[in-house]
């Protein structure tokens, strides 16, 4: 990509001028999406420690069968709130963050659209984080029907579960702005000649992911909505004891989760295609093919919703079907796996971190994705459903896969963002720590899971006691193991060697050529691409 | 002197189709999305790919009910 140097003399000395206002209030009112990523992202990463919490709570009443630590109606809240927090708190919310601050300097515009609707769509974020969490001391407790919310349990619970609706509506109400953002931004504020095919891959998966959001995201708080008014309003959707159907429920739902789980998934993909390339030195391999497989994923998304309920009843046609169309769909997802190790194939490799986290996320998400295979055969997963397995498989991809390569993406811009060079040794640890105490975790889940241990149970049988065991201290070691991210961040950031323009050396695109960190305002004069 | 530039082809029904079959599969050869640049508009390629969504579901219902047959007439 050529790009005119005449427009790169934006760099000059009022871009870095004095924020006004100051303190605290330059943080409300900001409408700099470098600010609001920023925010966006030290939020997820707060609520990401807050939702691990609750894991090693969990994880710690495992240790043992029989019930220590915590109280069956507790642990059912755990349970529940890990998986609203660390979809809705963590993940999607750092992928916005990444999006923020780098889709307008990737593109050469000089913020997003909507700078005012950026700064609602993050501040709905801590209200309804507050809502989740506070909702644990109301009487009743939070809401413990898992993350899944399946009633008749939601519409017998306590006030929790009402603010645990609200806390999604205003969620999903900020993902769906900022989704509006993100698109806006790419179509209208490219800089000339920034085609959508020359952008870079990060931004195709973001566009793709924020069509899903849209599309999906009112399902969801009409799913909610309905069991709100079943709690409160005398209707009954989903009561059967009304004339309604719980199943009903269930279809709306994944109607949403499926999408939803690209939602989480498809923005990594973009971070680990860039990573890989840069540190392959190579162009991303089969670049057109990846966009073109994540647009079709976006569109087949939304015809494989019933895998995840083959046994809550439904014809062995409607079996077939869902079975046959998620075998396929596995087919663009498993060509994008063969373009990455394409892509480092006779590359120029270096293992930064970057690089490292980026190869963990393809080995691991690969498992993720087989075990995925096998919960999508009907037969199986008659067997398989809600047991450990299943929680086996989903921590591959959500773990190991959207987890990996945020972190990926974090110390790959870390040096744009800061202006500093990370620990680079100390990043590498935090890789193989992670790596290997994410496998000690969950990898033997997938035993559990076959030998039947049902998952949300705070008890189980003592032919687990081991495997569980075994969870538990991986899981720990995990957990501790991000106070090296912890620590790696904040010292960068304060004392980190001095990061030039562009520190990786196979790196391409424009955010490149601006020096690091990033000055406050980018591409006031847009660059022009050839 | 330099030739003047063609102006880019119209894409037709077969070039969208195969587009989208190609974003299904995950595969597009550079030529072929090279000249699929040229000549797809995005709307196009966007109707197309709902319409392929349902003729996927289509035929995987097709497939379904050519497997139930089978199963039924074995008995």
């Amino acid at each position: 990509m050529n790009i005119a140097t005449a427009a790169n003399g934006h760099v000059t000395a009022h871009d870095d001028h004095d924020h006004a206002p100051k303190g605290m209030m330059r943080w409300l009112t900001t409408t700099n999406h470098k600010d609001i990523g920023s925010m966006y992202l030290w939020f997820s990463f707060f609520m990401f420690l807050v939702g691990g919490c609750m894991a090693l709570t969990i994880r710690s009443e495992l240790f043992q069968p029989g019930l220590q630590i915590v109280r069956p109606e507790f642990f059912n809240q755990l349970t529940t709130l890990h998986g609203l927090i660390m979809v809705f708190g963590a993940i999607m919310p750092a992928f916005v963050g990444f999006a923020n601050w780098m889709i307008p300097l990737q593109i050469g515009a000089s913020d997003m659209a909507f700078g005012r609707m950026n700064n609602w769509s993050f501040w709905l974020l801590p209200p309804a984080a507050l809502l989740l969490v506070a909702s644990m001391f109301v009487p009743g407790g939070a809401a413990a029907a898992g993350w899944t919310l399946y009633p008749p349990l939601t519409i017998q619970q306590g006030m929790g579960m009402d603010m645990a609706i609200f806390a999604i509506h205003i969620l999903g109400i900020s993902s769906i702005m900022g989704s509006i953002n993100i698109i806006t931004t790419i179509l209208n504020l490219r800089a000339p000649g920034m085609t959508l095919m020359k952008m870079p891959l990060f931004c195709w998966t973001w566009l793709i992911t924020a069509y899903l959001i849209i599309a999906v995201m009112p399902i969801l708080a009409g799913a909610v909505t309905m069991t709100l008014t079943d709690r409160h309003f005398g209707t009954h959707f989903f009561s059967a004891a009304g004339g309604g159907d719980p199943v009903l429920f269930q279809h709306i739902f994944w109607f949403f989760g499926h999408p939803e789980v690209y939602i989480v998934i498809i923005p990594g993909f973009g971070v680990v295609s860039q990573v890989i390339s840069t540190f392959s030195r190579k162009p991303v391999f089969g670049y057109a093919s990846m966009v073109y497989a994540i647009a079709a994923i976006g569109i087949l998304s939304f015809t494989v919703w019933a895998h995840h309920m083959y046994t809550t009843g439904m014809p062995i046609s409607a079996q077939l079907y869902f079975m046959y169309a998620t075998m396929l769909i596995a087919v663009p997802t498993g060509v994008k796996i063969f373009n990455w190790t394409a892509t480092m194939w006779r590359g120029s490799l270096s293992f930064e971190t970057p690089m490292l986290f980026a190869i963990g996320f393809i080995f691991l998400f690969t498992l993720g994705g087989f075990s995925g295979l096998v919960l999508a055969m009907a037969a199986v997963d008659v067997q398989m459903q809600d047991t450990y397995y299943v929680v086996a498989h989903f921590h591959y991809t959500m773990v190991a896969g959207a987890l990996f390569s945020a972190f990926a993406g974090l110390y790959y811009w870390l040096p744009k963002w800061t202006g500093h060079m990370y620990n680079e040794k100390m990043g590498q640890l935090h890789f193989w720590l992670s790596f290997v105490f994410f496998n000690m975790t969950f990898f033997v889940q997938h035993f559990l899971g076959i030998a039947g241990m049902p998952r949300r149970i705070p008890d189980y049988a003592l032919q687990f006691t081991e495997f569980n065991q075994i969870s538990t201290i991986g899981a720990f070691g995990f957990g501790l193991s991000q106070l090296l991210v912890v620590y790696n961040v904040i010292s960068c950031m304060r004392s980190g060697e001095k990061a030039p323009a562009k520190p990786w050396e196979g790196a391409e695109g424009l955010e490149w050529e601006v020096p690091s960190p990033a000055p406050h305002h980018t591409w006031e004069v847009q660059p022009i691409i050839k | 002197m330099s030739l003047p530039e063609k102006p880019p082809r119209k894409a037709g029904l077969l070039m969208i189709v195969s587009a989208v079959m190609a974003s299904f599969l995950g595969i597009r050869r550079r030529n072929d999305y090279e000249s699929d640049a040229a000549s797809l508009s995005l709307g196009q390629v966007v109707i197309a790919g709902i319409v392929g969504g349902i003729v996927f579901v289509a035929g995987v219902v097709v497939l379904v009910k050519v497997v139930m047959a089978n199963l039924t007439s074995g008995n």
